[in-house]
């Protein structure tokens, strides 16, 4: 079905070598609304995730995304910029109207101790380092968010805290997110998309 | 009981070492010098600091140094610049680096002798020194960067492209990060080699008024003295030259690096 106002994947398939991954594979995801994939490792949900984002091209079928749609994503990896501090990383691809304060909101919101915030990202831990990615990606403008299993590795406390924040400044954003926790489908408030 | 040094005591320690280093070497150099008895062969350090002195209060001193150093810089600002844009543009496009390899190889590979006479015969010797300064430096530097460029994480430029970085910003966060390494080693190695090349150039085409013209005088008339003073010269001049770039060059990463660590 394709969506007017929204991303439309339409006879999608997809290989790697004799490995097939989509066949005939159809999906929407309307304006506006929050989708968790899930399913075994495997099954294509980051290369879902990669051919909305425009990193990925089908073998076959049709990706459709509105014209003039800008993206931001949490990707598998945090790829942040090893050497700059978590407030830069933040900076780099905000819009001009944020300030190094919201930033600096933002990350305590998420729970990265004050002095964390200008150490360079290399010298933060794991989980640190995936909040900077997951508020890198919440700040920047856009109208699709897209996460790749955004809060694996999050201790229970700070996973809620990050949640809350995702949610907060959704800002009505269409949000796609892959997933192997099924909580995550509830904490996100997000229709189920099963691979 | 603690075995930690500071910062401090190991600099010292560094400094009194290579400073012990030189002094053995001088040393040795003074006990063959005399041990041999003939200074026209091997002359003494004394002697040619000595001389060095009386050279550094001479006018024609000075021009010579300022004749060889703007010629080399010269060569080397020339080839640096040519070598970063030529590198970009290789990265970008495929039939660039293809054109490029050709020429690139042939000037890495061919003896500097054979480019200092192809020199001579097509521009006038005072240029020598910039034009063999520009291709000694120009293959590393463009080599280095393009090796850096192909280097830079592609997850990177992924992220980039989905955040919709301009140019600018990708050059500086991303590009420029991963490619300063490279362009260090490049401008470290080139540095010396761009003086050792470009002197050798004046010794054959002998331009009037350079270093490498003196250096051949000194030759000529067995004035060892001077060639050892000369010698010293040059080597004091490369790695003033050295340092001042890579200074530079650390100058302009910490003013731009102030976006990565501190607030």
């Amino acid at each position: 079905m394709i969506v007017e106002d929204g991303i439309s994947l339409i006879d999608v398939s997809l290989s790697f070598g004799a490995v097939g991954v989509f066949s005939g594979f159809s999906a929407s995801f309307p304006k506006g609304s929050r989708t968790c994939v899930t399913g075994p490792s495997g099954c294509g949900k980051t290369s879902l995730l990669r051919m909305v984002l425009g990193l990925l091209a089908p073998d076959g079928g049709r990706v459709s995304v509105p014209k003039g749609w800008k993206a931001s994503a949490v990707f598998q990896e945090d790829r942040l910029l090893a050497g700059f501090h978590g407030v830069y990383n933040v900076r780099l691809v905000c819009p001009k109207g944020i300030s190094d304060r919201a930033i600096e909101d933002a990350l305590y919101q998420v729970g990265i101790p004050r002095e964390s915030w200008y150490l360079p990202v290399r010298q933060l831990s794991g989980g640190m380092a995936r909040r900077t990615a997951i508020v890198r990606a919440v700040l920047a403008e856009g109208e699709l968010l897209v996460m790749d299993e955004p809060f694996k590795g999050l201790d229970p406390v700070n996973r809620e805290k990050t949640v809350n924040f995702v949610m907060e400044n959704l800002r009505g954003r269409t949000l796609i997110a892959a997933t192997h926790e099924p909580q995550d489908v509830e904490l996100l408030r997000a229709e189920l998309l099963r691979l | 009981m603690t075995t930690s040094t500071s910062p401090d005591k190991s600099k010292r320690k560094r400094l009194l070492l290579s400073g012990g280093a030189v002094l053995f070497w001088l040393a040795v150099w003074q006990a063959v010098s005399m041990a041999v008895g003939q200074e026209i062969l091997l002359v003494s350090p004394v002697s040619a600091f000595r001389r060095l002195l009386q050279l550094i209060r001479e006018e024609t001193f000075w021009k010579s140094v300022f004749f060889s150093l703007s010629r080399v810089t010269l060569g080397f600002l020339s080839a640096a610049l040519t070598g970063v844009v030529c590198g970009a543009a290789a990265y970008r496009l495929d039939w660039f680096r293809a054109l490029m390899a050709p020429p690139v190889f042939t000037v890495k590979a061919a003896p500097v002798a054979s480019f200092v006479i192809l020199c001579l015969v097509w521009t006038p010797s005072r240029s020598l020194s910039v034009v063999i300064s520009f291709l000694m430096v120009f293959p590393i530097v463009y080599l280095n960067l393009l090796e850096g460029l192909c280097a830079v994480d592609r997850s990177l430029l992924e992220m980039a492209k989905v955040f919709r970085l301009s140019l600018w910003k990708r050059i500086r966060a991303v590009y420029w990060p991963q490619c300063m390494p490279y362009l260090m080693s490049a401008f470290r190695l080139s540095l010396g080699l761009c003086w050792k090349s470009g002197i050798a150039a004046e010794i054959i085409g002998l331009p009037d008024g350079s270093i490498g013209e003196r250096l051949y005088q000194a030759k000529i008339f067995l004035q060892t003295d001077d060639l050892f003073a000369w010698t010293a010269v040059i080597i004091g001049i490369s790695v003033a030259f050295e340092k001042a770039f890579l200074l530079l060059l650390q100058v302009g990463e910490g003013v731009y690096g102030e976006t990565k660590g501190g607030k």
